[in-house]
């Protein structure tokens, strides 16, 4: 019961931000302006909504993702940013910046189209790398994040260093992750990702459970072990990939929210799948907010408030963690 | 052929350059009662590990004229059971929802457990004496209490064979005496095959219907318990002259090793 109520707590925080939320902002707007035909309406309506509801599914596709690595590992340290698949995707993004040169929303889709795809290669590699060696998989797979990590951040170094002033700062400015949204493409793109990431875990509720207990439990229970971790790590991969390339990486939000979600509810799946989900919505959308209404009328990328957050909070817990034994 | 019959034949496993079992052939009628008893490295635990099918090996391992290996992990799941050492899983999983979890092989990710998934898990619990903590969690359980609550998962699992890795390790001489009676009971009375791998000779030798001493990847005895040869073969693969006492009237001698 007690876990049911954390649930619907869940659920009205995450209404009320999503309903609440639009309203703050540089521009004040009174919710009888809404349906008028009014810029502050467009504003509402073309900007802010989309962006809230971007923020929301973008925190919620992390806070699953990272989730579900760390359940699939059992280790609180796998999330798709410290496995390097983030600067996989950074890095296809800088190499469109610096090397493809076209302008306006074709050039923007040209960078994502990059970052999927680099995102993708390293999801291969990683998987290439670890999967056949299933025993040491977790330390090793951790080990294989952190030296994509590096070569991927000597590789953007390297083209930022020869890139151009302009190119530079969008590089830069890419890195930070945002979610600046503008109509609801983007917000479109987001939802089967989120979709089928649900489903998926769903589907393998209870066997995720079992291999975060021990994997020789969930393989004489009778759970296929190859099957679900390969579903899961590249369903899992993509929707990041296909997030990254639109928000840019955005960190600590894969890893903080499912450790909320748990210290909330437990590890048991049926519940910890929907309140990561949820965790990882409120948390990137109220970092979101705080983003662009802190220093109005700039705006600080969303990226900078979670790292900026995520890591002492993070550490906070740890240090807790550590005095409770 | 009779039903739940067990055969390995020629069961041959390498890891590496090493051979741990060499061609190991035997068969395993319904409810019988077997310990697998042997020295440290002896290959007690491959042989286990070959059954369920989660190494590889050479030679056939047959439920009911069936490859194991061939069947997939569901219905695998459903006719063998294992109880393997885990004495550092440190899940923060209620010991109610570690034995639902049990019930996996029989159960589509959407469906609920039924009544009677509860009554057997009730049963279980009540069986192995885990009922008075099965709303804590597994991390917060003594290695006893875990060992008791892996051997009532395995029971609740309600597969025709469970193989049991060392299931009296982290028990006292009393828990031990009882968890072995136990095994004993799963076999008898509810009809099922029991392979036990263990160090406690003098469990098995009490216990079981039947004992297979296993000495450098192959089989030195094969036979039951009252056998007068079972002692002088565990003299030679223990390299040590076991002394018998004869305490207790009506029930096998105990063994205690020797000085050298």
């Amino acid at each position: 019961m007690k876990r049911k109520t954390f649930l619907i707590v869940l659920v009205l925080i995450s209404l009320a931000f999503l309903f609440l939320f639009p309203f703050a902002g540089t521009v004040s707007i009174p919710f009888s302006s809404l349906f008028e035909d009014s810029v502050k309406s467009k504003i509402f309506w073309d900007i802010r909504v989309p962006r809230v509801l971007g923020a929301f599914i973008t925190g919620s596709i992390l806070a699953l993702a990272g989730m579900a690595f760390q359940s699939l590992f059992r280790n609180d340290l796998a999330t798709p940013y410290t496995l390097g698949i983030s600067s996989g995707s950074a890095l296809g993004a800088v190499i469109a910046i610096k090397f493809i040169t076209l302008s306006g929303t074709f050039h923007y889709s040209v960078i994502q189209v990059f970052s999927f795809t680099t995102a993708l290669l390293t999801v291969i590699f990683l998987h290439l790398l670890t999967f056949k060696k299933r025993a040491e998989s977790t330390y090793l797979l951790l080990l294989a994040g952190i030296a994509v990590n590096f070569t991927c951040t000597g590789a953007i170094l390297f083209i930022q260093y020869i890139a151009s002033g302009s190119e530079s700062s969008r590089m830069v400015r890419w890195m930070m992750g945002s979610i600046d949204f503008i109509g609801y493409g983007s917000v479109f793109k987001l939802i089967p990702p989120l979709f089928f990431l649900l489903a998926l875990l769903f589907y393998f509720h209870r066997d995720l459970d079992l291999i975060s207990i021990d994997t020789e439990i969930a393989v004489s229970r009778g759970v296929n072990l190859a099957i679900t971790e390969k579903a899961v790590f590249f369903v899992v991969s993509l929707a990041v990939a296909v997030t990254v390339a639109n928000t840019g990486p955005i960190g600590f939000v894969g890893m903080i929210a499912p450790h909320i979600a748990r210290k909330l509810i437990g590890r048991e799946h049926r519940y910890l799948i929907p309140s990561s989900m949820m965790s990882g919505g409120i948390l990137l959308l109220f970092s979101d907010t705080v983003a662009r209404t802190i220093i109005p009328p700039s705006e600080i990328p969303v990226g900078v408030i979670t790292a900026m957050s995520g890591g002492p909070f993070f550490i906070f817990i740890l240090m807790r963690k550590g005095k409770n034994g | 052929m009779r039903e739940n019959e067990l055969s390995v034949c020629n069961l041959t496993v390498s890891i590496g350059d090493r051979t741990i079992l060499h061609e190991i052939s035997f068969s395993v009628s319904q409810n019988e009662n077997i310990t697998v008893l042997g020295p440290n490295g002896a290959g007690k635990t491959t042989l286990l590990k070959a059954i369920a099918s989660t190494i590889g090996f050479k030679g056939d391992i047959t439920l009911n004229g069936k490859k194991i290996s061939l069947m997939s992990p569901y219905t695998r799941a459903s006719k063998l059971g294992v109880v393997a050492q885990h004495p550092d899983i440190d899940a923060d999983f209620t010991v109610k929802t570690f034995m639902e979890l049990s019930r996996y092989p029989y159960k589509k990710p959407w469906e609920r457990l039924t009544s009677a998934d509860r009554s057997i898990i009730e049963e279980s619990l009540q069986l192995t004496g885990c009922t008075d903590f099965m709303d804590r969690q597994i991390c917060s359980l003594s290695g006893g209490e875990r060992q008791k609550v892996f051997i009532a998962a395995a029971i609740a699992q309600d597969t025709p064979i469970i193989l049991f890795d060392e299931p009296l390790s982290h028990l006292d001489p009393v828990q031990r005496n009882k968890m072995s009676k136990l095994i004993s009971v799963i076999s008898s009375e509810r009809k099922k095959t029991v392979i036990t791998v263990t160090h406690e000779i003098n469990e098995a030798i009490q216990n079981s219907s039947r004992i297979i001493v296993i000495d450098k990847g192959k089989i030195a005895f094969d036979g039951s318990c009252g056998d007068t040869s079972l002692k002088k073969v565990l003299d030679k693969v223990f390299e040590t002259e076991f002394i018998s006492a004869d305490w207790i009237s009506g029930r096998q001698p105990l063994l205690f090793p020797g000085e050298n």
